[in-house]
């Protein structure tokens, strides 16, 4: 009885030492544990939205999400035999795969493993194709606890095409006190391709792992959509290709090569190629879009329109200027030919490129009305940005007299390209609107925008000007940028192909002026359009600073570029025959009198011509 | 209150006449935890085995991302260009002719 009780008195106080832990949980500890659980072992997690993923009109993926890899080696924990036994042959392997020098190697983590070094970098942004490779080198296929492999992975951003338009894919990078918003994945980053984090609570479960605390969250995320641009993965190769080699050529400090559809606007590719110390080119510098670069000669286009729309010309008016220069107050305009042209007529003028002509043109045509020429050249929003979607475009710069840096000289030295700031996209725009009628579209560099193979926006032309100027005037400029080529005499008559016309303008801009004539450099370009007869695709060419040594014109440095581009796209465009089957078998398709008549029926007459052309 | 516990404590609850109905209810009781502790341990395992399809989901999409970057690569142009100048092929100057038989 008296064990029962002891017992019992045992049971109770047992009890009370419960009941007093229940209370002082409840009571007393209640707050910190509550924290505790809600905080320590519960959270709210973001669920991170997936990126979208930009694609190329063709299908090409040109950037996306992928996971990358650390690698990092425990040497300790590996049993003696194992770790002697195949550490050499490890540090072969990661020779091999790392580029390094493996006896090297295998020092540095021999003596990791004598210094209890447990956490020593192996490889870090490894891509998946290596660390799968590397998970089954020796030593590290027995995994973090015998071999000591450690891999940490990350999501990175990656350009399947990479350096194809490198620069206008571009990059988001989120520091914290700034962020950086470069090309279409900076300029669509926050509506489009980010998305939206979800939240959701989760529990702890053992180190390192949480479980979901709900079955819903408390908060969905909503991946980012995709995004198609207009960019050809084919023509942008030949585009970068045909550009890298001339740049190499001539060893130029940067070149850009642009190429626009006509009708639609859409740019079918964009390489911006910039010369690094070591004399390799890559895409650094969006100079195609941010770039504003006195345009030279290829401004002779906007000068010629305004003076045919003012009724200051026509074709057949005719310049005199003597040897080749042309005076304004005390200074001189000079032809590129020593000497000049003699008297010639605007027709001429333009396809040789007379600088004095165009200088004695716009001078004498708007003397005492220079605000006429100016408000010309406004109304065909020459002075307008083109509002890219993108960052860093430049506004061009045209000033208008009474402006600071107006002076009497003005007037003559804007008729070819001076005393002005374009970027080379807005020169093509307007270029571009010669080729497609007047029509003066904006450029645009994105087609949709999707979630999977649903459209969730597309994106249609914008017109900037429904006509820039009469229909007379761009017929007639139209001839003159396909005289450029086709004449004897014009400036780009290297260029011509009798199979597949193009028209354009060249331009050989001096920079650096201002410095003296030794340091004069000079900046080659041509723009125009192919095919002259019925334009598909606009393109425009500048390269900066080609080496003063060697060739420096338009028609020798950057015409041959679009030459090439205009050849390898022409090449590469099917033609399309359709094909329409009339035939009544009746019998079997065996009976040698029943053969089907087979008719043809083109898609377009030029295009027969051309197939012709091409059979020929 | 006394006989209660004294009857507690002699186990007579477990080995009485009436003791089965008692089985009965501790059966119960302890199918009941255990099938709790098995729902909780299952849960555990699909959230580990989730996370183990998660990274290896990841690992075939990078995969397919790699395999993918090759081929848009080898398609190029200028790669097709560069791998058959050695055989005397070059790019053709003319179109090709594509014929739609309708």
């Amino acid at each position: 009885m008296r064990r029962l009780l002891l017992v019992a008195a045992f049971m109770l106080l047992f009890g009370g030492l419960i009941s007093y832990k229940l209370f002082q949980i409840q009571w007393v500890e209640k707050d910190e544990l509550k924290h505790s659980a809600l905080y320590d072992n519960r959270k709210l997690e973001p669920i991170e939205a997936k990126r979208g993923s930009i694609y190329s009109v063709d299908g090409a993926l040109l950037a996306t999400s992928v996971s990358s890899y650390s690698v990092h080696f425990d040497p300790t924990v590996s049993r003696g035999d194992l770790f002697e036994n195949e550490i050499g042959l490890l540090c072969d392997s990661l020779a091999q795969l790392l580029d390094r020098d493996a006896r090297g190697l295998e020092a540095k983590l021999r003596r990791a493993r004598q210094e209890k070094d447990r956490y020593v970098r192996i490889a870090s942004n490894l891509d998946y194709g290596d660390y799968k490779r590397l998970e089954r080198f020796p030593l590290f296929q027995h995994g973090r606890g015998k071999g000591g492999l450690i891999v940490d992975s990350k999501v990175t951003r990656k350009k399947p095409l990479d350096p194809l338009a490198s620069r206008l894919v571009g990059y988001y990078l989120d520091e914290g006190t700034k962020t950086y918003r470069v090309g279409l994945e900076g300029g669509f980053n926050d509506h489009v391709l980010k998305g939206e984090d979800g939240l959701r609570e989760v529990q702890r479960i053992q180190k390192g792992l949480w479980k979901p605390v709900n079955l819903d969250n408390t908060k969905e995320p909503r991946d980012g959509y995709d995004l198609v641009t207009t960019i050809h993965s084919n023509i942008q190769d030949i585009t970068h290709s045909t550009l890298s080699q001339v740049l190499r050529q001539y060893r130029a400090e940067r070149g850009l090569a642009v190429v626009m559809d006509v009708k639609t606007g859409a740019i079918r590719a964009m390489s911006n190629l910039n010369m690094n110390p070591d004399s390799t080119y890559s895409e650094t510098y969006n100079a195609a879009v941010a770039d504003l670069y006195e345009p030279g000669s290829t401004f002779k286009l906007m000068s010629l329109i305004a003076a045919l729309e003012d009724k200051k010309v026509d074709t057949a008016t005719t310049f005199h200027a003597k040897y080749g220069q042309y005076k304004v107050y005390d200074k001189y305009i000079y032809d590129s030919r020593r000497g000049g042209y003699g008297a010639i007529n605007l027709a001429t003028a333009f396809a040789v490129s007379s600088n004095t002509a165009f200088a004695e043109m716009i001078n004498e045509g708007y003397k005492g009305s220079a605000q006429a020429f100016v408000n010309r050249l406004y109304s065909m929003k020459l002075h307008e940005p083109l509002g890219l979607p993108i960052e860093g475009e430049q506004a061009p710069l045209i000033r208008y007299p009474g402006d600071k840096g107006w002076s009497g000289l003005s007037l003559a030295w804007m008729s070819h390209g001076y005393e002005l700031l374009m970027t080379p996209l807005q020169v093509l725009a307007f270029y571009n609107a010669i080729a497609n009628d007047g029509r003066y579209i904006k450029p645009r560099f994105v087609a949709e925008v999707r979630r999977g193979n649903q459209v969730v926006r597309s994106f249609d032309t914008e017109v900037v000007h429904p006509s820039i100027a009469s229909t007379k005037t761009v017929k007639i400029a139209q001839r003159l940028l396909a005289d450029v080529v086709e004449k004897p005499y014009g400036t780009a008559h290297k260029l011509y192909d009798k199979h597949f016309p193009i028209a354009g303008k060249t331009g050989t801009a001096q920079i650096n002026y201002q410095l003296g004539k030794e340091n004069v450099d000079y900046v080659s370009s041509f723009v125009g359009y192919f095919p002259a007869d019925a334009p598909r695709y606009s393109c425009i060419v500048v390269v900066h600073r080609p080496d003063k040594n060697d060739k420096i014109y338009g028609a020798d440095v950057a015409g041959p570029v679009f030459k090439s581009i205009a050849q390898k796209i022409y090449a590469t465009s099917p033609f399309v025959d359709q094909v329409r089957l009339e035939t009544q078998l009746t019998q079997s398709p065996k009976a040698p009198e029943q053969k089907p008549l087979v008719s043809v029926t083109p898609l377009l007459t030029s295009e027969i011509t051309q197939a012709e052309i091409a059979i020929k | 209150m006394k006989n209660w516990f004294v009857e507690l404590f002699k186990g007579s609850l477990l080995v009485s006449e009436d003791a089965a109905k008692n089985w009965r209810f501790i059966f119960f009781v302890f199918s009941l935890f255990a099938l709790m502790i098995y729902a909780a341990h299952s849960a555990d395992q699909k959230v580990v085995r989730i996370d183990t399809l998660s990274k290896q989901l990841q690992g075939l999409r990078n995969e397919h991302i790699e395999g993918r970057r090759a081929v848009q690569q080898i398609r190029l142009e200028s790669s097709m260009k560069t791998s058959l100048e050695g055989k005397g092929l070059r790019p053709s100057v003319v179109p090709p002719v594509k014929i739609v038989v309708n």
